[in-house]
């Protein structure tokens, strides 16, 4: 790498813009001429390029929990991971498992979400005590469903358990209650 | 024509590494052919990555960068050896124009370029292109778990594939525009976390 300082470095979010294709047309001449000039913002976005990558192998190893898109599930499937999904209507239950040959393991939540502004995604055990909670996850008031990634190397190293799982409205006055589900999880004997 | 470059220890390396492209351009155009092999050399060695780069953004496709960096560069070395490079500080333009139409030509007629690189290839100089260091996984889990839902749910779409998506706008009920909000506050606050600083963009 030579010993020249950028004098005008590009912003983060240009470089992002960028890379992602997001620029307008006219935008991406200054930027391409700028970077085949300077070894310095090169250098930052091929940072930036690390990270997507890293965020990337994440996302297709599954450990992540994350609300997640119908389309994000059909790419990944088309691009070959196999996704094992459950589906339950709000106050449903359902037995569930991971093996070893899952590669995402997914939860679909039916809920109307009409009137809903911030909507909590929320974890309890059989006990009644809430393990964790999501705040204010993305939705979309005309969806009908949420749809979460649970890490699924977790899953798979679960012992028999029961994970109620509870989208809540915080409104002003208080919570309430959207849907609760109920996963009823066994380990697979092939994981 | 067949260009051969014989990788000699640099005369005068310290004045080669210190020269800006320009200067490495006017050089390599000053002197008869084969005469600048050091500027040419260390032109090879800054371009490459910085074309790759170009490749990577619009064929994404590691190969197929590698291709067309070899292509440009033999053709912007070939422009300024042969005088068709008028103006050494326009250097950028030349690579990039020349970027483009082989991006282009690299769509149309991917045979013949690959012929073209079979027969050129060896008489290129080598760059190993930089590599940014792999991220620490472990630490990126961690960060991604600070960020707020609806940050990560957008980190993870975007990059997944790699491209902004209308379905990310309709998934979130936003504009195009929160959409740009949301990602870039997110990927500052993930810069932030990996690296431990607090940055001003």
């Amino acid at each position: 790498m030579n010993e020249f300082r950028c004098a005008n470095p590009l912003a983060a979010d240009v470089l992002a813009d960028y890379w992602l294709a997001a620029l307008p047309p006219a935008g991406e001449e200054p930027v391409e001429e700028h970077l085949l000039g300077c070894d310095e913002c090169g250098s930052r976005l091929r940072q930036l390029i690390a990270l997507g990558e890293g965020i990337r192998k994440l996302a297709r190893s599954g450990n992540l929990r994350v609300i997640l898109s119908e389309s994000f599930l059909n790419c990944a499937a088309s691009e070959g991971l196999r996704v094992r999904q459950y589906s339950l209507p709000a106050g449903g239950s359902v037995d569930c498992t991971v093996t070893s040959e899952d590669n995402l393991l997914i939860g679909r939540l039916a809920v109307n979400l009409a009137s809903a502004r911030r909507v909590d995604l929320c974890f309890w055990d059989a006990a009644g005590t809430e393990l964790q909670r999501l705040r204010d996850v993305p939705i979309n008031p005309a969806g009908r469903e949420v749809i979460f990634s649970e890490p699924i190397e977790f899953m798979r190293a679960a012992p028999a358990t029961v994970v109620v799982v509870k989208l809540v409205s915080v409104e002003e006055t208080g919570e309430r209650v959207l849907g609760q589900y109920r996963f009823n999880h066994t380990p697979s004997p092939a994981s | 024509m067949v260009y051969s470059f014989v990788m000699e220890p640099r005369a005068q390396p310290a004045t080669v590494e210190r020269a800006n492209d320009a200067e490495l351009a006017r050089r390599i155009r000053a002197s008869p052919p084969g005469g600048a092999r050091d500027a040419e050399a260390e032109l090879y060695r800054r371009l490459a990555p910085r074309v790759r780069l170009y490749g990577l953004r619009h064929l994404r496709d590691e190969q197929a960068a590698a291709d067309l960096t070899q292509q440009v560069l033999l053709i912007t070395l070939e422009g300024l050896r042969s005088g068709r490079l008028r103006e050494p500080e326009k250097l950028a333009s030349f690579v990039l124009g020349t970027c483009r139409l082989v991006v282009l030509d690299l769509h149309r007629s991917a045979q013949r370029h690959r012929r073209l690189l079979e027969e050129f290839a060896h008489a290129l100089p080598a760059a190993e292109p930089p590599r940014s260091q792999p991220v620490d996984e472990e630490k990126l889990a961690e960060c991604l778990e600070r960020l707020a839902e609806r940050e990560r749910s957008v980190v993870v779409m975007t990059f997944y594939d790699e491209r902004t998506s209308e379905d990310l706008t309709s998934f979130l009920g936003v504009s195009a525009a929160n959409l740009r909000v949301i990602r870039h506050r997110a990927l500052k606050r993930l810069r932030e976390c990996m690296t431990g600083e607090r940055s001003g963009s």
